[in-house]
């Protein structure tokens, strides 16, 4: 598959999208460059599937507009906007054979026979379906439908391709080895993907961008990179890592922080919690968990939940009191009124200095 | 040893059945086809070995010969279009619409009433000078018709009434097979550009394949068996113009009692039924894609 279509941008402006009283995306503003690998993702029910449906044109919105490249499909069908799409249930005919299944765009599209079949070929090539194409989608395994799919959706090579949490029906070995063919997909046709996903690992190690999003609103779009070392709000903070930041009350830290600790929480990582007798945070054990390369050691601390991360074969026991401290550029401050994140280190700073 | 149980068990399970399936059907069929090689017991004079008389006489009959005709118009008639508005009504009702159940209830009401309620109905629409159409007729200042009373228009009224009842129960087949069409498999199609059209020749009429199949066999079967409605509307007349195969089978054994005829007509009539089964199965072997 040689001179293949570059890929096109996506705007989503001012996207609402509500059924009946509910109100499932409010507002949305989203950027997708030409040619990204974007992964939206976030809980079940936020509205994931909904903002790829609405940029599919398989559901109208309520409000806003949307564009593809610099034209505005708003109001155009599915057939209009130049994109593929892979469903979930991969959504192949059954009664179509493989070959049939891959070409049916080409074919509603009018291409002639000697377009089609030299296309398939090289679908076949690069997707290793060749011995199935004379066979029926029921005979085929989860991960072969898979790529009949992933077929079906490059050959028309369309700028943009969209995914619904495609590999969501196939064991964990299967989908490690999709997520990279996929990948390699997208990179060697250069279409624009956006991608859903519940799973943050398929959304950190596969996309360029990820859009996080929560209760019909996008909490943050970076990259997951950005997405790990500086979450936005407190609900990325909390979604994002496994097991994912610790979130403790700033209150729970009392005097230390003087009155600026109302209405904050303080956020790091299991893994930037250090042993340190010095440290200031006092903790006792509740339990603890080996993990093989390290150790996860569940805590108390001023009456909250604690999780944390030492390396190797920590050897703690429940009813233990360990003393930790955090680097400062590993503390994440939350303002809860305002859900954002604040970058004034100068708050942070107390918490690094035992004061006793 | 085991197997052998099993299988005894199987059998005495499977026995209250097949006796009934036995008597009841099998038993009368077999009968009936032995009948068909004897002359009509009358009187005191016993039935008679005849051979293949009987058969003789039904191949010389010009009635035999009209009603098969008129069966056959009937089937042609009657078939095609009742399964082609019953996919029309069915991918309408399947649709998102208000009052989608009132809807479906109306067009599955003439299902539920029994064929002579039915043809009780349509007299009301038929009759001449009184019923529906003539008075809608005399309205737009057209004259009386006899659409029942006329040789040439009588079967044609009974083929409408047996579409209007049969459309209904088909629709119901229809409608649950829509329903389990996957709605991705549409959405996927109007992805790759296809239109309605496209979409309802490439993927929904194919996947309705096997529900035509059961609803074509089942029409097939009706039109050589559902004749309730001739016996209000016309009772075969005007001279067998509106007679049908089962009808005439009733005449020659119920009302002539000539029941060795009635027998041969009967095995005739199973003959037919059996290879329009069997060559529908054949025709849609190959294009019926079984889930
Ligand atoms: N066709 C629909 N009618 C009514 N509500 C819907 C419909 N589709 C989705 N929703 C609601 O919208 C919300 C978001 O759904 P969805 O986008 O599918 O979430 P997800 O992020 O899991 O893909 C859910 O609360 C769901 O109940
Ligand atoms: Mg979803």
């Amino acid at each position: 598959m040689t001179g293949v279509s570059k890929g096109q941008a996506i705007r989503l402006e001012g996207v609402s999208k509500r059924w009946g009283e509910t109100l499932t995306l409010d507002a949305i503003d989203l950027e997708i460059p030409a040619g990204s690998f974007t992964a939206i993702l976030g809980p079940s029910g936020c509205g994931k599937s909904t903002t790829l449906r609405i940029i599919a044109g398989l559901e109208a919105v309520s409000a806003g507009r949307v564009f593809v490249g610099d034209r505005d499909v708003t109001q155009q069908g599915p057939g209009q906007r130049g994109l593929s799409m892979v469903f979930q249930s991969y959504a192949l005919f059954p009664h179509l054979t493989v070959a049939e299944n891959i070409v049916f765009g080409l074919k509603v599209a009018r291409l002639p026979r000697r377009e089609r079949l030299k296309r398939l070929a090289e679908v076949a090539e690069l997707l290793e379906l060749a011995p199935f194409l004379n066979r029926k989608p029921a005979a085929l395994s989860g991960g072969q439908q898979q790529r009949v799919a992933l077929g079906r959706a490059v050959i028309s090579q369309r700028p943009v391709c969209l995914m619904d949490e495609p590999l969501s029906n196939l064991d964990a070995r299967l989908r490690d080895e999709m997520r990279r063919e996929i990948r390699r997909l997208q990179q060697a046709l250069g279409f624009t993907m956006v991608y859903v996903t519940h799973d943050q690992t398929e959304a950190i190690t596969m996309a360029d961008q990820v859009v996080l999003m929560n209760k019909g609103r996008i909490e943050q779009v970076a990259s997951p990179r950005d997405l790990y070392l500086r979450p936005a709000t407190c609900f990325v903070a909390g979604f994002i890592g496994t097991p994912p930041m610790n979130l403790l009350n700033g209150a729970a830290f009392g005097s230390r922080f003087g009155p600026a600790a109302e209405g904050v929480r303080i956020g790091f990582r299991p893994e930037a919690l250090r042993q340190d007798p010095m440290g200031w945070i006092d903790a006792s054990v509740i339990g603890s968990e080996f993990l093989g390369s390290d150790t996860l050691v569940e805590l108390r601390c001023a009456g909250e939940g604690l999780l944390a991360k030492l390396p190797g074969n920590a050897g703690v026991a429940p009813g233990q009191t360990l003393r930790f401290s955090v680097q400062p550029q590993d503390i994440h401050v939350f303002d809860l009124r305002t859900n954002t994140r604040l970058e004034d280190a100068s708050f942070a700073l107390p918490l690094t200095k035992v004061t006793r | 040893m085991l197997r052998t149980r099993g299988w005894i068990e199987a059998w005495l399970l499977l026995v209250p059945g097949f006796v009934f399936l036995i008597a009841f059907t099998h038993v009368p069929a077999l009968v009936t086809i032995w009948n068909s090689f004897f002359t009509t017991p009358r009187g005191r004079r016993p039935a008679r070995w005849a051979g293949l008389e009987n058969y003789e006489t039904l191949l010389s009959d010009p009635t035999f010969w009209k009603v098969l005709k008129n069966n056959a118009l009937y089937a042609a008639g009657t078939i095609p279009l009742s399964i082609g508005i019953a996919l029309v009504m069915a991918l309408w009702v399947n649709r998102q619409l208000a009052g989608r159940g009132l809807v479906r209830m109306a067009y599955f009401t003439p299902t539920v009433l029994p064929m002579i309620a039915v043809a009780n109905i349509w007299m009301f629409f038929y009759t001449p000078g009184f019923g529906l159409i003539d008075q809608i007729g005399a309205a737009l200042g057209l004259g009386q018709t006899n659409i029942l009373g006329s040789a040439d228009t009588a079967l044609w009224g009974v083929m409408v009434v047996t579409i209007w009842k049969e459309a209904g129960f088909f629709m119901i087949f229809y409608l649950a097979a829509l329903q389990t069409i996957p709605p991705s498999l549409v959405e996927a199609a109007r992805i790759e550009g296809a239109g309605g059209w496209t979409i309802f020749r490439r993927i929904t009429l194919p996947l309705l394949m096997p529900t035509t199949l059961f609803v074509s066999i089942n029409a097939v079967v009706n039109s050589f068996r559902m004749v309730d409605h001739i016996f209000i509307l016309t009772g075969g007349g005007p001279d067998n113009a509106s007679s049908l195969l089962l009808f005439y089978i009733y005449e020659v054994a119920f009302r002539f009692w000539d029941t060795a005829y009635g027998a041969t007509l009967t095995v005739v009539l199973l003959a037919f039924l059996m290879i329009l089964a069997i060559g529908q199965f054949v025709l849609f072997d190959r294009r019926v894609h079984y889930r």
